[in-house]
């Protein structure tokens, strides 16, 4: 009996923000779930509580931090009376469907002034939409006074970095093991040479080194947003994480599967094939081992990243599988055990 | 395409304090304090204070925390310590399983 490989899915690459490939006009009173002609209080109150439910550090959905973002975008433009009145035009005029773009003088008579409420515009946490009426892109024309940090202190006379961004990308365990170059689209918002805001989309190729664990960061520098008046372009990092696993559970470096053997196997001891992530090893299955039994494989986990680092362990938890008694032999061999060895399973629970 | 090629962060490379800082996009003044209080630790000091991938995860969950629940920093450390809780014993279920 051998634990087989496990199949390889294709690698799948999430990019942070998840935003629309076209721009699609954002309902920010549906995202809170508020009337139009809602009070400040009420959708303060309708924010807090999303938050709370929603809240990337708080839910296991897999969506959780795009919501989140709508969230705060939401809140961002609702809460401030100019920008909601301006929103609140802007929504009159749009007959919805396709690609969206603001007219020309969208925010003609408004004047955003100052930085957001409450919380400082993080890069990449804005979508498309927002980024084309209030973001830090709109130059020009665009409401001044809203921009983010880098385009603040570009405007003060001199050149800024470029904001570092942050990516999640999810791998195969096998990655772990040998190393991958994965190839990333990335897509972040742009002015076009109208001044419009557009989504550009780049590829980048990235080497993945060996031994890598969930959770870990990898910083690919000058990869951020580009920087302005001639400053350093900013990083970006990438979070990596595996695609769930149909065989093995991944406990930081240490690996958990279960090995299944025959009743005669774990009783009388044998030597079992195994296949492992790292490769084919022999294991020994110890004489008189009952199932649950855990037997480990120093080192045979996920490889260590570095030269100071340890490798993980493979766990093997012992199923003891019990051949089905469907034929007169089968039967025949089963009584006979029973005749043979007194054994009595509930021995130590009676009263 | 050229290829990228990296190294994980706090196993062969390192964050210093001003690069955290600006990779979570906060203030270099706020890494010293959550280090000064407790909630934070460099995964290395020498030769100066380095940090790796688990900080920076760390250092934006604190600010997503703080901006979003408008939450003082006591009460960060106390969201941090019962989600790390949530974690362990969500992970205990799961090997309760395998």
């Amino acid at each position: 009996m051998r634990v087989k490989c496990w199949p390889l899915a294709p690698a799948t690459m999430v990019w942070h923000s998840a935003k629309e490939p076209t721009m699609e006009f954002k309902d920010y009173y549906q995202v809170l779930g508020v009337e139009r002609q809602a009070e400040a209080a009420e959708i303060k109150k309708a924010y807090r509580r999303l938050v709370r439910k929603h809240h990337p550090d708080v839910s296991k959905a897999a969506d959780a931090q795009v919501r989140m973002q709508d969230i705060n975008e939401a809140w961002e433009v609702l809460q401030d009376p100019e920008k909601r009145a301006a929103y609140d035009r802007l929504g009159q005029r749009w007959q919805g469907g396709g690609d969206f773009q603001p007219p020309p003088d969208w925010d003609a008579g408004f004047e955003f002034s100052g930085a957001p409420q409450g919380w400082g515009a993080e890069s990449g946490d804005h979508s498309a939409f927002f980024e084309a009426l209030f973001g830090s892109l709109g130059r020009g024309g665009r409401p001044a006074g809203q921009a983010g940090p880098r385009q603040r202190r570009a405007e003060a006379g001199y050149s800024a970095r470029g904001e570092d961004h942050h990516a999640k990308i999810v791998v195969p365990l096998q990655d772990a093991f040998s190393g991958a170059t994965r190839t990333l689209t990335l897509q972040s918002p742009a002015l076009d040479a109208q001044g419009h805001p557009v989504l550009r989309e780049r590829q980048l190729s990235v080497s993945i080194p060996k031994g890598l664990c969930a959770g870990q960061q990898i910083r690919l520098v000058g990869q951020g947003s580009p920087g302005f008046d001639g400053g350093a372009s900013g990083d970006l990092y990438l979070e990596l994480q595996f695609e769930a696993d149909a065989r093995y559970r991944v406990d930081g470096r240490d690996l958990h599967v279960t090995l299944p053997v025959a009743p005669w196997e774990a009783a009388l001891g044998t030597m079992v094939p195994v296949t492992t992530p790292g490769g084919k090893v022999e294991l020994t299955v110890p004489a008189g081992s009952q199932a649950g039994r855990k037997l480990r494989l120093k080192g045979r986990g996920i490889p260590a990243a570095g030269a100071a680092g340890t490798a993980g362990d493979l766990y093997l938890m012992l199923a003891v599988l019990l051949p089905p008694a469907d034929t007169e032999p089968a039967k025949a061999a089963y009584r006979r055990m029973a005749q043979d060895l007194a054994f009595n399973p509930r021995a130590g629970q009676e009263a | 395409m050229t290829i990228l090629t990296t190294v994980y962060l706090g196993e062969e490379g390192w964050l210093e304090l001003e690069e955290l800082a600006q990779a979570c996009g906060v203030e270099p003044e706020l890494i010293a304090q959550l280090v000064a209080e407790g909630l934070l630790e460099p995964a290395r000091t020498e030769p100066r204070w380095g940090f790796g991938g688990a900080e920076l995860a760390r250092v934006r969950r604190i600010h997503r925390l703080q901006r979003d629940f408008e939450a003082s920093l006591p009460s960060v450390a106390l969201m941090l310590d019962l989600l790390d809780e949530i974690d362990r014993l969500r992970s205990e279920l799961q090997r309760s399983d395998v």
